[in-house]
């Protein structure tokens, strides 16, 4: 809805919500943590901090954490537009031409702006896909052989995209995130 | 004063982008549809508190819509 209709950094916000959901999700892995997770009752903090819970989330569902600090960094990315930083928020929303600026409010079709949605949208469905997995990874009597072809074979498709993405906008996808 | 309004605005983008962003919003949806499809949302009263904590962050907001408002 956002990204079709030219709101990206609102897209790249809400990517950035999958990731917390995804390492959350991660984190109800018994009883106890249900428990603590519906008891919570502190307006002030979330269910747990982002960073030591992805470091978790990898620990838990690939026994390593060695990926931990890059999943961190498309976190990173994506909250930049979450939390307005300047780095990114100045070079939106205007327009300078000959010495005199111009206001663009509503949607933005121009090309930092189709980066931006793609980066969203090819983020967000593999980090929905992750926290697929650790549905499954916590609760595995609800893989049934059907499911988890569809889950391979969309793997697939995800692989393919990513590809694609880092083709096209390889400025998004540094080294190190 | 914008020429247009937002609605014109945004019906504008919405035809460009669609064409712009065919492959990653088709990838967001059916990711959704992977969600929407995962068994075990019946007769949530027997389900461990485990499960009906992740099926509750999965509905955050709705059904793990933030990727449906991604799109």
């Amino acid at each position: 809805m956002l990204a079709e209709r030219g709101y990206d950094l609102q897209a790249l916000g809400q990517a950035a919500s999958i990731f917390e959901g995804w390492v959350t999700l991660t984190a109800i892995r018994n009883e106890d943590d249900a428990e603590r997770w519906l008891l919570h009752s502190d307006e002030s903090t979330s269910f747990g901090r982002i960073r030591p819970l992805t470091q978790q989330a990898l620990q838990y569902i690939l026994g390593e954490v060695q990926e931990a600090d890059k999943l961190y960094g498309i976190y990173r990315q994506l909250c930049m537009a979450k939390h307005l930083n300047p780095i990114l928020e100045r070079t939106r929303g205007h327009e300078i031409q000959e010495g005199t600026i111009e206001f663009l409010p509503g949607p933005d079709t121009r090309p930092l702006a189709i980066n931006h949605s793609w980066f969203a949208l090819e983020r967000g469905a593999r980090l929905a896909s992750f926290a697929i997995i650790a549905f499954i990874h916590n609760d595995p009597a609800l893989l049934s052989s059907d499911l988890k072809a569809k889950i391979e074979e969309q793997q697939v498709r995800l692989n393919a995209l990513q590809t694609l993405s880092v083709q096209r906008w390889p400025e998004s996808y540094p080294p190190e995130a | 004063m914008a020429e247009k309004s937002i609605e014109e605005l945004e019906s504008s983008a919405i035809a460009l982008l669609h064409q712009e962003l065919t492959e990653p919003l088709r990838m967001g949806i059916e990711v959704l549809n992977l969600v929407s499809a995962l068994p075990g949302t019946d007769a949530p009263g027997k389900l461990a508190k485990a499960r009906i904590v992740r099926y509750l962050i999965f509905q955050h907001p709705e059904r793990f819509e933030m990727l449906y408002l991604a799109c």
